[in-house]
């Protein structure tokens, strides 16, 4: 059933794209994909950075140590394998061997370790790496969303949007809760990807791209963890503590992008995701008037983008 | 002299009556061997556990652990993984590498006639009992402890009138004892009763490991003891030290991973020292580097407590003190690899013999480099961002634990049954077993790593359609494996009861130390007159 509806889904949208709907698609960007066997689409430039270095880097060095000591061990059993007469030797020391395999995987460590510091601090100081002292993420965040995590669900609040110029749009009142999507409603809504269940939820963050995006992550009753892996954004969730993190969608990416809860809590851990849809910065301005005039008059969530809306109207 | 011979005979096998020998040893050899029979039994459960959970992960949608109404039973599948956890950590691994094989060949090995506090020793073993029942009870009770087997609050205080994570408590405060004593009795036991001659650089590498070990339960076991007490008095007294409200949750991870990372060498320190006998007896070779081996265990042991926040990437610290523990947990894998290139070059220009154990020994160095370097990827504090707490994770400590840990367990097994029981396994049945479980853990874990590249969270009842495929191949891994477990019960008690019998040393002249010197099954007491070491034949 869920295939039919997904093959559907995708004639679907190819439709939508030779139809040419003037306003931006909500395709699936970040999700795990059949049979993947690496990092999902990286959309950011911190997850372009890990994958970069995954694949050019972390990945060959470590298969090729893998394959090495594999190899050696393969080629010794065979080697030294027991024959008639074999005498085994009797040498249990070779100064110059030890020193080789002691330095050489130093110097493979340094070969890793430096990068992983300029990614780490790469993080700590946001998309600037030339300011100094205080976190560039903070100075360059347009928009700041406060995520809590509750059992089993997330909360949202839009705290803040100034844009590059120094602008500031209301975005107050946009507070919302998002819930696991049931199977039923999903398969009621043919404007969502039938393919997301358990990934889906009722109700969409919806971020501009091309933006900084400040996350103030905190939790209400227990642990949790606010996890986006097309992002590489992983931080904990911890009552009492307020945790940051930020992301910064790449123009290219629009669309939604899937996080689950990364921190065991309890019962419904496996079923509290987090669904963010990243759309062009006017876009993400006209959800967010829509929204927060929705929540203000009494909705408990926002309505998704219109973006959705198109598409089905595009189709038919 | 024939009347010595008699009387020597007759005080080496006067043993107590069965049920005094059974319930109330004070010999090592008795007391390994309650270990052992403790930690397959436990294994079975801790295995069937890991069963249950690959069914229910075979296919989208939950099947198998709901509720009355169909609706998941996540907190059932938050118990069974804490299950899981805890008791294969503490009540399979740790008394099977250290209160078995430990007790078994600590003292044969060092020629010492038994452990130093033989008393101390029968209670570091009947402690398990109970605590083992404790870990049960909290399975089954107050309807289970789902904390995983971190305990983290406030998850693990949110149900006060609850006894199951009490029970649990109780269960690690009884286990804690019980190694804290083992510990003690391992260090008196190899500092003061060494055989004449046997200098701490003459020693096995076995009893090397054993002392980093005991070494390491000693410093980390009591932080472990404190901080689950104070999480006992947050759930069942209503103090503060771990609740949002004027304590911190954060500390008690600190506190855990301080006792916790220690805890993963605690399990695989004792399999290098068994993995380097093997690998030098099947090469009839002595052990390359031995001063090498023993001091990377030593530093291993000493870094392996000041890497403990490498768990905790996510808890937000600040960025120099990710820095420093990315640094700290690479410098690791440099001693790391100087004992598998020691372990390979023990094999380079021996005359190799693929026992059943040596397959293990070499099963074990493969798959442990596969483990140890998806360790380095995780170490890296931004990097591993996308993999914390994903099934990368999974996948990379249990191939340095089921393929390494439970490898080593199983190679000390093949390799000593013979001088435990004085009947040897059949070597077809051994080798068979061998491929079946190393097929099978390999399937079962290796589609771990891509499931959680592409982001599958550990500790899930479910997940998306779209990763079914590689979810589907890990259970018929774990079906094989549970199988070939299943006929290594079958091998054991074959072996007991019919097994072929065999001499002092079956191994022939790779086999140096001092347990391959005495008859199998060694007499009930051993080295009524010490041993000399002789300088040349040591190690």
């Amino acid at each position: 059933m869920v295939r039919i509806f997904k093959s559907f889904f995708l004639a679907l949208s190819l439709i939508i794209m030779t139809g040419a709907a003037a306003q931006a698609q909500v395709t699936v960007q970040g999700a795990p994909v059949e049979r993947g066997i690496g990092f999902q689409e990286p959309a950011t430039p911190i997850m372009e950075r890990a994958v970069a270095q995954y694949n050019v880097l972390i990945l060959p060095i470590v298969t090729a140590v893998t394959l090495f000591v594999l190899a050696l061990l393969l080629w010794t059993c065979w080697k030294y394998r027991e024959r008639e007469g074999r005498q085994p030797s009797t040498v249990t020391h070779n100064t110059l061997i030890e020193v080789i395999w002691t330095a050489v995987p130093i110097l493979i460590l340094v070969v890793l370790f430096i990068p992983a510091m300029r990614f780490l601090y790469f993080n700590e100081n946001g998309p600037d790496m030339l300011i100094n002292g205080e976190r560039g993420y903070d100075k360059h965040a347009e928009l700041v969303i406060q995520a809590t995590g509750n059992q089993w669900n997330w909360s949202y609040e839009y705290l803040l949007y100034r844009d590059e110029n120094g602008v500031e749009t209301d975005v107050s009142g946009i507070e919302f809760t998002a819930n696991m999507l049931s199977q039923d409603a999903l398969l009621a809504d043919s404007r969502r990807d039938q393919s997301l269940y358990k990934g889906e939820a009722d109700y969409h963050v919806v971020i501009p791209t091309n933006t900084v995006v400040r996350f103030n992550v905190t939790a209400s009753d227990v642990l949790h963890a606010f996890a986006m892996p097309a992002w590489g954004v992983k931080i904990d969730a911890i009552p009492g503590h307020m945790n940051a993190t930020w992301a910064l969608v790449n123009e290219d990416k629009v669309g939604l992008y899937i996080g689950q809860c990364s921190e065991i809590c309890g019962d419904r851990h496996s079923f509290m995701p987090i669904a963010v849809d990243a759309l062009p910065k006017d876009e993400f301005l006209t959800w967010a008037a829509k929204a927060k005039e929705e929540l203000e008059g009494g909705a408990i969530g926002p309505s998704l983008p219109a973006a959705y809306d198109n598409q089905v109207a595009a189709a038919n | 002299m024939a009347y010595a011979a008699d009387h020597a005979a007759d005080h080496h096998d006067h043993k107590p009556n069965p049920f005094w020998r059974w319930f109330g040893s004070t010999n090592h050899k008795d007391i390994g061997t309650l270990y052992l029979v403790f930690s397959v039994i436990t294994g079975l459960i801790g295995a069937a556990l890991s069963v249950v959970m690959r069914m229910e992960l075979s296919e989208p949608g939950v099947e198998f652990l709901v509720r009355a109404d169909g609706e998941p039973n996540g907190h059932f599948w938050n118990t069974i993984i804490t299950a899981h956890g805890v008791i294969m950590i503490f009540f399979v691994v740790m008394p099977a590498l250290i209160g078995g094989f430990g007790n078994w060949f600590v003292p044969l090995m060092i020629g010492a006639p038994d452990m130093a506090f033989p008393r101390m020793n029968n209670i570091s073993f009947w402690l398990l009992v109970p605590a083992v029942i404790f870990g049960i009870l909290s399975a089954v009770v107050g309807g289970g402890a789902g904390t995983g087997w971190t305990f983290y609050p406030p998850l693990s205080v949110t149900q006060p009138e609850s006894m199951s994570v009490s029970f649990a408590i109780f269960a690690l405060h009884m286990a804690g004892a019980s190694s804290i004593m083992g510990a003690i009795n391992f260090i008196t036991t190899i500092l003061n009763m060494r055989a004449p001659g046997m200098t701490l650089h003459r020693m096995p590498l076995f009893a090397w490991a054993m002392l980093v070990t005991a070494f390491l339960l000693l410093l980390a076991v009591p932080v472990l003891g404190g901080a689950i007490t104070m999480l006992l008095a947050d759930n069942a007294l209503g103090t503060c030290f771990f609740c949002a409200e004027g304590g911190d949750p954060v500390l008690f991870q600190h506190l855990f991973w301080f006792f916790g990372h220690p805890e993963v060498y605690i399990m695989i320190l004792p399999a290098f020292g068994i993995v380097s006998h093997v690998v030098s007896t099947f090469s009839r070779k002595p052990i390359f580097g031995y001063l090498g081996m023993a001091y990377a265990m030593v530093s291993i042991g000493f870094i392996g407590f000041v890497v403990w926040a490498h768990h905790m990437y996510t808890v937000g610290m600040p960025t120099n003190v990710q820095a420093y523990f990315t640094l700290a947990t690479m410098v690791i894998a440099v001693p790391t690899g100087i004992k598998i290139f020691s372990w390979i070059a023990t094999m380079w220009g021996g005359s190799l013999r693929f026992t059943t154990p040596m397959l293990w020994a070499i099963g074990f160095i493969f798959l442990f480099t596969l483990g140890g370097v998806t360790g380095v990827m995780l170490s890296m504090a931004q990097f591993d961002r996308p993999l914390h707490d994903t099934y990368f994770v999974v996948a990379h400590f249990h191939y340095v634990l089921s393929m390494g840990a439970v490898f080593a367990i199983f190679c000390g097994w093949y390799y000593w049954i013979g001088k435990m029981s004085g009947r040897q396994y059949p070597e077809w049945a051994g080798k068979l077993h061998f491929w079946t479980f190393f097929v099978g853990v390999n399937v079962i874990f290796f589609p771990q790593h891509f499931l959680g590249l592409q982001g599958m969270p550990r500790r899930y009842i479910d997940y998306l359609d779209s990763q079914a495929f590689y979810n589907a191949i890990s259970t018929w891994g774990a079906y094989l494996s549970f199988a070939s477990t299943l006929f290594f019960i079958g091998i054991a008690i074959y072996t007991l009861v019919a097994g072929r019998r065999v001499g002092d040393n079956y191994w022939g002249d790779g086999a140096t130390t001092l347990e391959w010197t005495v008859s199998s099954p060694p007499p009930f007491h051993t080295f009524d007159d010490l041993p000399q070491i002789d300088p040349e034949a040591a190690h």
